[in-house]
This record gives C-alpha cells, sequence and structure tokens, in this order.
C-alpha cells in the first residue's frame, strides 16, 4: 500500500526534533552531567563506558586538535506507529583548542553530518550540501583539574542555527513558512533552509531550519580522549517537504531518555589532521 | 396405465432452457469471438451461416432459421504459444545506485525520481521467455425456442470454461511489469479464453424475405470497497479487512439483420456494440494514531482492472446454397467481412495503449455439402493483429491468426431417439512476428535511469546513468509465434433441421 511509504517517512523524515514551531523537541541545555566516576587509573584506560570512567591524571594539556564526536538520541513518535522510533543524530568536528585552561578558545569546523536510523525503514540522509554550508565556530571551553586528578573539559552551552538568520539564536523562535524573510537557502540548493532527504520506503526532501543547541562537560578517560554525557540536542522546523504530504504528518519527537545515547566524545588528533583525515578514520576513530 | 419414461430429448430441453434461464450473469463474450462457434457446423462464418442455437450471439436475424432446436456440447482447446525474447545487451541493466538517486533538472537542482525501477539484478522475476501450454475445456449449451413461430424465436447461447469458471489474469504491457512476473503476454489470448459467455435474443422472420435479430451480451461490473485497518505500521503483516464486493450486471446489445431474396441467396449484417468487464476497487485504509488530512476519515486508495475487452464489431456478409427438392441443402457457401474497431481498446488496467491500436477487416469464408446421412463443413478465417509493431515503450504481443474449422454432423439413434451429432475440429496459426525496440519510436521504451541523474548524498553525477537503462522485458524485442487446436462433440435436437 502506498500510505505505507508516507507513514514511513514519519521518522526519518521528521526525527531530528519536529513539529511546528512551538512544538520544539529535542532539548538543549547548558553543561549537562559530567557523568563518570574515578578508578580506571592512568595505565588503564577504560572508553566507551556509561557513565565514563575517568582516567586520573591522564591529561593535563587540551591544547591542539580534537576530533569531536556529538551524538544526540530521540525518539519520533509516529502517527500510526504504536512505538516510537529511535534516532540519533550525529555531527563530527574538528576543533582546534588554544589558550588558557580557565579560557580556552575552541575554533571548529564540521567533517560530517549524519542521522543514524535505528530501524530499516527509512533511511535519512544529509546531502554533503549540508554539511558544507554547515559554518565554522568559535566557541568558550574551559578545563580543570580536581582534587582526584580528574580532568574535566567543560563546553558551556552553545546555540547554533541553520538554514535562517536570527537575532537571538537562543530564544528567537524558528522560522515556519518559507517566505519568512530569516529563511535562507543556506546550502544553495534553491530550496529555504538546509535539505534533508529520505531514502528506503519514502523518497523525499524536507527543507528545515534548526538549532542545536551543545554543552557538556565530558571527563578524560585516557591521555587522548575526553568522553561525557550530553544534554546537547536539535530542534527544527518544517518549511516544506517534497512531496508536500510529508509534512502534513507531524510526528512528535523527544530526547531518548537513555542518557547514555546522547554523548560527546573528543578524540586527539595530529596537528596536521583535517576533515578529510577524520572522516576516513571515523569508523576506528572513535 | 404402464408408466412412461419422459423423452430424455424433453428433459434435455428443459433443462437447457432452465440453465438459460437462470444462469449466473455472463462475464463477456471474448471466448465466442475468439474461436467462433466451436461447437457449429460453419463456426467461423456463424455471423452469415449459422443453422442453430449459435445465431443466438452471432447473428439473432438467423434464429428464425433454426427453429425450435437444443444443442448440448463440449470442446477443448490446446494453446501453444511462444514469446521469445531477444537477448539483453550488456550495458543496459539499471544498477543499484538507482536508489541513491534523484533527478537533475535543468536550473541545477534536483528533484525525485519519477520512476523507480527495481536494479536489475534485484528484480524479484528473472527476464525469460513465456512458454504457454494450456488446456481448456468447454461446455456449450444452446436453444433456440419459437415463441411465435417464426415471428418471435427465443434464442441462448452459453460457453461454460469447465475448469475455470472465470479466471482474470493482470499484467503490465511495459516496464511496469518488472515489479510482477516480468513476462510478456498474449495480449488477446490468455484469460480471455477462460470467460463464461452467455446471450440471450430474440430473433423475427419479418417478412420472407426480411428477418431481424436483437440480444444482449450481459456481462458483470464489480465494485469492491475494502475496510482495511492496520494496528501496526511497523508490522504490516497484520491487518484487518472488511471487503464489501458488489456485482453489477451491465448489458452489451448486438442486432442482426437478414435477407433472403431468393430461397438460395441470403445477405445479412450484424454489429455488436463494445463489452469490457470492469473492476473498481477501493480501499479505505485506517491507521492506529493518525490524522487524516483533508478532512479524510481514511487514507483512500483506488485501482481499476479490465477484462475481456470487445471492440464494436461490425459485419457484412453472403451465402449461397444449392437445395434439393426436399429443400434440404446440397451445397453452400458463404463469406463475410468483419470489422472490428480496435482503436477503442482498453487493456486489463483500463489504459488505452500508447501506439493507438489500428480497426481490422477478418474475412472468412467457408463451405457446406450435403451427404446422406449428413453433411460437411469446412471455414477458413484471416484476422489480423490490430496491435501495431511494438517499437517503442509497450509490449503487446498479437500475432495475426488464421483459422480454419471443420465440421461433421450425421443423425444418429440413441436409445431409439433420434439426434443429430456433430464432431468439429478447430485451428488457428499465430503468424510469427518479431519486433525490435526503436529508439525513434514515437513512445521509445523509456531510460529509467535518465542520464545525468545525482548522487542524493553528493549531488554528483551518477555516471552509471548514463545511457539507456531499462528493465522493460521486451527490451531489445521478441518474436511470438503459436497455434491453437481444438476439437468439440455436439448433441442436437431435432435430429432434422429445417432449412430454408
Amino acid at each position: 500500500m502506498r500510505q505505507w511509504l508516507v507513514l514511513a517517512a514519519l521518522f526519518g523524515a521528521f526525527g531530528c526534533g519536529s513539529g511546528g514551531a512551538d512544538d520544539q523537541a529535542g532539548t538543549g541545555g547548558a553543561g549537562g552531567t559530567g557523568g563518570g566516576g574515578t578508578g580506571g587509573g592512568a595505565g588503564t584506560p577504560v572508553i566507551g563506558e556509561c557513565p565514563p570512567v575517568a582516567s586520573p591524571g591522564a591529561l593535563d594539556n587540551v591544547t591542539g586538535k580534537w576530533a569531536y564526536l556529538e551524538r544526540f538520541a530521540q525518539l519520533a513518535q509516529a502517527p500510526a506507529f504504536p512505538d516510537p522510533l529511535p534516532q540519533t543524530i550525529v555531527f563530527v568536528e574538528l576543533l582546534d583548542i588554544s589558550g588558557a585552561p580557565n579560557a580556552l578558545v575552541v575554533e571548529g569546523e564540521y567533517c560530517r553530518h549524519l542521522v543514524q536510523d535505528r530501524q530499516s525503514l527509512v533511511t535519512t540522509v544529509i546531502p554533503q550540501a549540508y554539511i558544507d554550508s554547515l559554518p565554522d565556530f568559535t566557541r568558550p571551553a574551559t578545563f580543570t583539574v580536581g582534587s582526584d586528578g580528574v580532568g574535566t573539559l567543560s563546553f558551556p552551552t552553545f546555540f547554533e542555527v541553520f538554514g535562517a538568520t536570527l537575532t537571538d539564536l537562543e530564544n528567537e523562535a524558528l522560522p515556519t513558512e518559507p517566505a519568512d524573510p530569516r529563511v535562507v537557502d543556506q546550502d544553495n540548493d534553491m530550496q529555504p533552509g538546509v535539505t534533508i532527504r529520505l531514502t528506503g520506503l519514502v523518497d523525499g526532501e524536507i527543507y528545515v531550519t534548526s538549532r542545536k543547541t551543545t554543552g557538556f562537560d565530558a571527563i578524560a578517560v585516557s591521555a587522548d580522549r575526553f568522553e561525557g554525557l550530553s544534554q546537547s540536542g536539535q530542534m527544527q522546523t518544517i518549511l516544506a517537504t517534497d512531496p508536500p504530504s510529508i509534512k502534513d504528518l507531524s510526528p512528535t519527537s523527544v530526547r531518548d531518555p537513555d542518557e547514555c545515547e546522547t554523548t560527546a566524545t573528543l578524540v586527539r588528533v595530529d596537528a596536521n589532521a583535517d576533515c578529510d583525515m577524520i572522516n576516513a578514520q571515523f569508523d576506528s576513530l572513535f | 396405465m404402464a408408466f412412461r419414461y419422459p423423452d430424455p430429448r424433453i428433459l434435455l430441453t428443459a433443462l437447457t432452457s432452465a440453465v438459460a434461464l437462470c444462469s449466473p450473469p455472463a462475464f463477456g463474450s471474448s471466448a465466442f469471438e475468439l474461436a467462433g462457434a466451436q461447437t457449429s457446423r460453419n463456426g467461423l462464418n456463424s455471423r452469415i451461416m449459422a443453422t442453430g442455437a449459435e445465431a443466438t450471439y452471432y447473428n439473432p436475424a438467423l434464429l428464425p432459421r433454426a427453429g425450435a432446436q437444443t444443442e448440448v456440447g463440449a470442446y477443448f482447446l490446446v494453446t501453444r504459444g511462444d514469446i521469445h525474447l531477444d537477448p539483453r545487451p550488456d550495458n543496459v541493466d539499471v544498477p543499484v545506485s538507482i536508489y541513491d538517486a534523484r533527478l537533475r533538472n535543468p536550473d541545477g537542482s534536483s528533484s525525485r525520481l519519477e520512476l523507480r525501477p527495481f536494479p536489475t539484478t534485484e528484480i524479484p522475476e528473472p527476464r525469460e521467455d513465456t512458454l504457454v501450454r494450456s488446456t481448456s475445456s468447454y461446455a456449450t449449451l444452446g436453444v433456440a425456442f419459437p415463441l411465435l413461430n417464426e415471428k418471435l424465436v427465443f434464442g441462448f447461447y452459453g460457453l461454460l470454461p469447465i475448469r475455470n469458471v472465470q479466471r482474470q489474469s493482470s499484467f503490465f504491457s511495459d516496464e511496469r511489469e518488472q515489479y510482477f512476473d516480468n513476462r510478456l503476454e498474449f495480449e488477446l489470448l490468455g484469460d480471455r479464453f477462460e470467460i463464461s459467455s452467455f446471450a440471450i435474443a430474440l430473433g423475427s422472420q419479418v417478412t420472407r424475405w426480411l428477418a431481424l435479430g436483437a440480444g444482449v451480451d450481459l456481462t458483470i461490473r464489480n465494485t469492491a470497497v475494502t475496510g482495511v485497518y492496520v494496528p501496526d505500521a511497523s508490522d504490516q503483516r497484520r491487518i484487518f479487512l472488511n471487503p464489501d464486493i458488489r456485482v453489477e450486471t451491465a448489458i452489451s446489445p448486438y442486432f442482426g439483420i437478414a435477407t433472403q431474396p431468393t430461397p438460395e441467396l441470403g445477405l445479412a449484417a450484424t454489429v455488436h456494440f463494445p463489452i469490457r468487464s470492469d473492476t473498481d476497487g477501493i480501499n479505505e485504509v485506517r491507521f492506529f494514531n493518525f490524522e487524516y488530512p483533508d478532512d479524510e476519515d481514511a487514507v483512500v486508495q483506488t485501482f481499476k482492472s479490465t477484462q475481456g475487452y470487445e471492440p464494436l464489431r461490425a459485419s457484412t456478409g453472403a451465402s449461397y446454397k444449392s437445395l434439393d427438392e426436399k429443400g434440404q441443402t446440397e451445397w453452400g457457401l458463404g463469406s463475410h467481412v468483419l470489422l472490428e474497431r480496435w482503436t477503442t481498446y482498453r487493456d486489463r488496467h483500463g489504459e488505452a495503449p500508447l501506439d493507438g491500436w489500428r480497426n481490422t477487416f477478418s474475412v472468412a469464408v467457408g463451405g457446406v455439402v450435403g451427404f446422406k446421412p449428413g453433411s460437411l463443413a469446412l471455414d477458413a478465417e484471416y484476422k489480423p493483429s490490430p496491435v501495431p509493431d511494438q517499437t517503442g515503450r509497450t509490449n503487446y504481443v498479437d500475432n495475426a491468426r488464421i483459422l480454419t474449422s471443420a465440421g461433421f454432423e450425421t443423425p444418429v439413434k440413441v436409445f431409439g431417439l433420434g439426434f443429430r451429432f456433430g464432431v468439429y475440429l478447430h485451428g488457428q496459426y499465430l503468424v510469427p512476428r518479431s519486433v525490435e525496440k526503436d529508439p525513434n519510436a514515437v513512445h521509445p521504451v523509456l531510460d529509467e535511469f535518465p542520464d545525468g541523474s545525482t548522487d542524493l548524498v553528493n549531488d554528483e553525477v551518477i555516471t552509471e546513468s548514463t545511457g539507456l537503462q531499462t528493465n522493460n522485458p521486451g527490451y531489445p524485442g521478441y518474436s511470438s509465434e503459436g497455434f491453437i487446436m481444438g476439437v468439440g462433440v455436439a448433441f442436437k435436437f431435432p435430429a432434422i433441421r429445417r432449412e430454408r
């Protein structure tokens, strides 16, 4: 039945935190959890645990280049589906951290952005044009070493808006109509906002604006790795879709209550590293 | 007083009449037209030479000549048809990258694919030749019953497939067939042989030299409204259905006229109006936790299918016979031409062919020789194909046909009762035909992976899209041939037919 396909699009189409301007999901927040206890020991780092297991004394200097993996997990409740459908939004960034520990300057660029649909019906595709259009950024951070020797890298809440130009990135409502003068064709594909594509059972495009909110405390789990649980998230408004029927079927998305699914991971990379290298090593790097 | 068993011929007449009156709605006339009157003496020329109940369908104006008659018969058809596909070139497969493709627009933007072919390697059914090896068996029933002597004669003629009373087998005649059986099929054969066909008519000898007749094909029109509830869209194997299927009767009339300027010479003409059996389907699909757009309370799906389309048919013909002093036929000849208006054809999905079909003229000739104790008849007919060379997108497979039939009838006595017994042979030769696809055709084979298609991730041109990629099973060409053979028997009474 043809309608299956439209339905199946829902979670793929809107899984990134969806709905109208006022029903945003995908929470953002400052600070977040630092997670983690100590006990790994400098000589026996434990990585990938939830919560992270700190490695006291593992490192005392965070300046240099880091590959940064952001994972936002959410549940999309699509019409006609009794159970919410899980989805993970992934950003990979190259960070260059400099400055004093209490006043770090983080210069970043986006290397990769993808959506991991944890179901098999629809695949959400982030076109390369979208990724290429994501602007470089500069944000503050701090690094502290506690009395227990655990190093903590803190990223205060930081707001970015894609597909629109807003005066107040944190509080101003995202546009909901393509004709809104704040909407820009950021990925230069002659469609409003930025474009997300669907493939699989559903084939289509969604034109969105989005507000990405990141903030976390990550602890050193080894000499070249930070891990943390994050309160980051992303909210979106849908400006238009192709086919139009996708827009009429608005599911709601909520943050995945499993806090271990929304994480921040930083891995130190070579000073000459660039996005090509990070993308090439993506599967093994994190 | 001793009990007397009723004359079994009377019982047979009563039974046959009951079937005529109580028969289910007819489904079409395709089987009548495909092979002529299989259990009649000049079955391919029945529009001009009918002498029995078969006149009911072919020319009801000839019913008065038949007088009171009843027939019960059976016949068997063997169909052998081959469709051989030409080998595909290596470079026309649709690659798997079609899944990641978008169309590039002239302004540089991209849009969704309009066609959604399978990658050739993932087509569920392999592309193969079609080899038809089928047998069909039929029962024929016929009654001609004078209501007011020759002034008003009622006729019934029915043909009932014995194994499959009704079969409808749809297929697409273009690249859409890749989603299903991925085969080419003979457009005007196949399930058109398996349609129950009934006709009723009245004929009247208006004057000594003029007879008129009118009848109807009774066909059915189906409407299927199915309520569907989907409790869990993620589990598409579990649904609840409430079908509401309605079968309505529709009629298609036909008319005949026959004149007899002299006892030896007969002229006749017929017109049969188009007939088709349509099915209109509506699915009203409802889902759990779902808001329907535009004030609807269900997602509505519609479909349509058409079976056994027969176009307007008009014929005219003449016959001549030599009669002996008792009025019996010593010999006779007849011929007619049949115009079939195939330009209005609708295929099994109710679609008009992209490349319009042609109207056709068929020519049939026949003869009969009377002798003691019977008669022998021979017929021949040529039926051109209405289907133009399929050099483009569509693959309507059809062949011109050369038809022959022979019939032998003789009086017999069974348990002391007089019948007329007939044996009939039928043959059709499907004239071999080959077609090659032509890129310059008016509606050429579709390039299912348009040149310049771009990758949905990086928007770069997918080089595999260059050139023609198609899963059209008829590409790059095919050939078709075959034959149909049949044999039939019939009992008819009264044993001696009055001939005029």
